[in-house]
């Protein structure tokens, strides 16, 4: 079986479902309730070393300018605050601290060893050109800095994509 | 001010038409790309135009200009400038306030200049042309490597700054840019330059203290020249100012606040023209010409070519922005393989 995710105008997948959490939508991330915004998934890929990666990734179909401080600035940090509730949400999962039936955290991730994994925080927007991607990744991993320092992250563990490159990467079917 | 531009066979650059100027030119390309060369051809140009017929002046625009090419590019004979391999000669044509002024030599000439028109009235105002380095901590010894010992090395560029940085400062009101672009570029250094008349000497003066000028960082003697330019009203409304990698020297928060003084006195009428490759100029110029619906051209030097666009369209494809793009891309291809 495999899960397609509709979201921000664009089809992310397929995916095994033994890779992919689609937490957004799951009955764990419901339970928890309102008030904690979230990513639209969790995948787990291998890099080229093998070693498990965890991939939030959260899907927009625009962005303020940088030149717009306030609506840019109130953009990336609701962006950072799914990211840091997609890791906490996904770390307590792991570590089965919520009461959830068996299978909903697919087996890849449920059994990776959370003192080794890696993560990316990955954000795909949809419709932007290549030339307005490196300011917003540097502006994001700015501010997920303190995140990364207290979970001992890899320094390039953020990334912005359009959707060519999400293609690239696998997360969409190339068109 | 320029209007249009047309060079044929001058150095590095074999063939380039640009019109439309605005108060703001931006030429942007890789080293050795001849954006410093084209700047240092429109500045001998203005400069004969400037000092033809000056007071007691009477020497011939060809010969002022012959002088000039001579001392600007430092070469054996001005048929030096001649492109390598061209068949034609060299040739510039300007337009200045929509009158033209034009000239061209073949690859012999030494110091005659036979062809040269000129229908532009002699202008009052003074150009400059602010080389990549700072000249202050090396002042006395541009002035003496020329007024004394007539040698090469530099340049006609440095030497005409040394000049015009030798006048001092004058009282009374000033153009009301000018002055609030002089309040701006003392928050942005913190001070002022200062000239000791007895000693020759250049310091910084921040408040009560004063470092000498050897002590001083690179950025704010950048910085004070274009301050002391406008305080000792070289510089006027009618000037052009000629400024090779503007971002010399300074960290990307002062190269954004220098572009926007520069926007500042390019409203109150003195044109600029800027050679850069630095991200943060083209993107802090792109922003202000979107504030300000300004028409700013560029000039990006290409392998098949020079492009012309203007950053109130957009920017421009460029080398400088794609490899930010291809940094960029490194590092997403180190994160997700």
């Amino acid at each position: 079986m495999s899960y397609t995710i509709v979201e921000s105008g664009l089809i992310f997948g397929p995916f095994l479902e033994s890779e992919c959490f689609p937490i957004e939508n799951s009955t764990l991330y419901k339970n928890i309730g309102n008030g904690v915004k979230m990513v639209e998934f969790v995948l787990c890929r291998p890099n080229t070393l093998k070693e498990p990666v965890l991939w939030m990734v959260e899907a927009k179909h625009s962005s303020p300018h940088p030149g717009n401080v306030q609506d840019f600035s109130d953009f990336i940090h609701e962006i950072k605050e799914k990211m840091v509730n997609a890791l906490s949400l996904c770390f307590a999962a792991i570590l089965k601290r919520h009461p959830v039936d068996k299978g909903i955290v697919p087996a890849s991730i449920q059994s990776i060893d959370l003192s080794l994994c890696k993560v990316r925080c990955i954000l795909v927007l949809n419709g932007h050109p290549e030339a307005w991607l490196p300011p917003i990744q540097d502006a994001l991993r700015a501010s997920l800095s303190p995140t990364n320092k207290t979970w001992n992250l890899d320094p390039n563990s953020v990334v912005v994509l359009n959707e060519n490159l999400a293609a690239r990467y696998r997360l969409l079917q190339a068109t | 001010m320029l209007d249009t531009i047309c060079l044929e066979n001058f150095g590095p650059l074999q063939s380039l038409q640009w019109s439309g100027l605005g108060r703001i030119n931006l030429v942007l390309g890789e080293n050795g790309s001849g954006k410093s060369f084209l700047l240092k051809a429109l500045y001998t140009a203005i400069r004969t135009l400037e000092e033809y017929r000056r007071g007691d002046e009477q020497s011939t625009a060809a010969e002022i200009l012959a002088h000039k090419l001579y001392w600007t590019f430092q070469c054996e004979k001005i048929g030096d400038l001649v492109t390598k391999g061209a068949d034609a000669s060299l040739s510039l044509s300007i337009d200045v306030d929509t009158q033209n002024f034009s000239y061209k030599f073949g690859k012999d000439t030494t110091k005659q200049i036979t062809s040269l028109q000129n229908e532009v009235a002699p202008r009052s105002s003074n150009s400059i042309y602010l080389p990549a380095k700072e000249v202050l901590s090396i002042h006395s010894i541009i002035l003496k490597s020329r007024e004394t010992d007539k040698s090469f090395g530099f340049d006609d560029t440095y030497v005409d700054l040394a000049r015009a940085l030798r006048q001092a400062p004058r009282q009374g009101r000033n153009y009301k840019e000018f002055a609030d672009a002089r309040k701006n570029l003392m928050d942005l250094i913190g001070g002022r330059i200062e000239h000791d008349e007895d000693s020759g000497r250049w310091s910084f003066r921040k408040g009560n203290q004063r470092f000498a000028i050897g002590v001083t960082a690179e950025g704010v003697k950048k910085i004070a020249i274009l301050d002391t330019l406008l305080s000792n009203r070289y510089l006027d409304t009618h000037s052009i100012v000629f400024i090779d990698e503007p971002e010399s020297a300074l960290h990307p928060k002062a190269i954004s606040e220098l572009m926007e003084i520069i926007v500042l006195l390019a409203k109150s009428g003195i044109q600029f023209f800027l050679a850069s490759h630095s991200y943060f100029v083209v993107k802090k110029l792109f922003l202000l010409s979107q504030q300000y619906s300004m028409s700013i051209p560029v000039l990006s030097a290409e392998p098949q070519g020079w492009k012309k666009d203007d950053l109130l369209q957009g920017i421009p494809e460029n080398s400088i922005i794609n490899e930010s793009i291809s940094l960029y891309k490194e590092e997403v291809g180190l994160s997700l393989v």
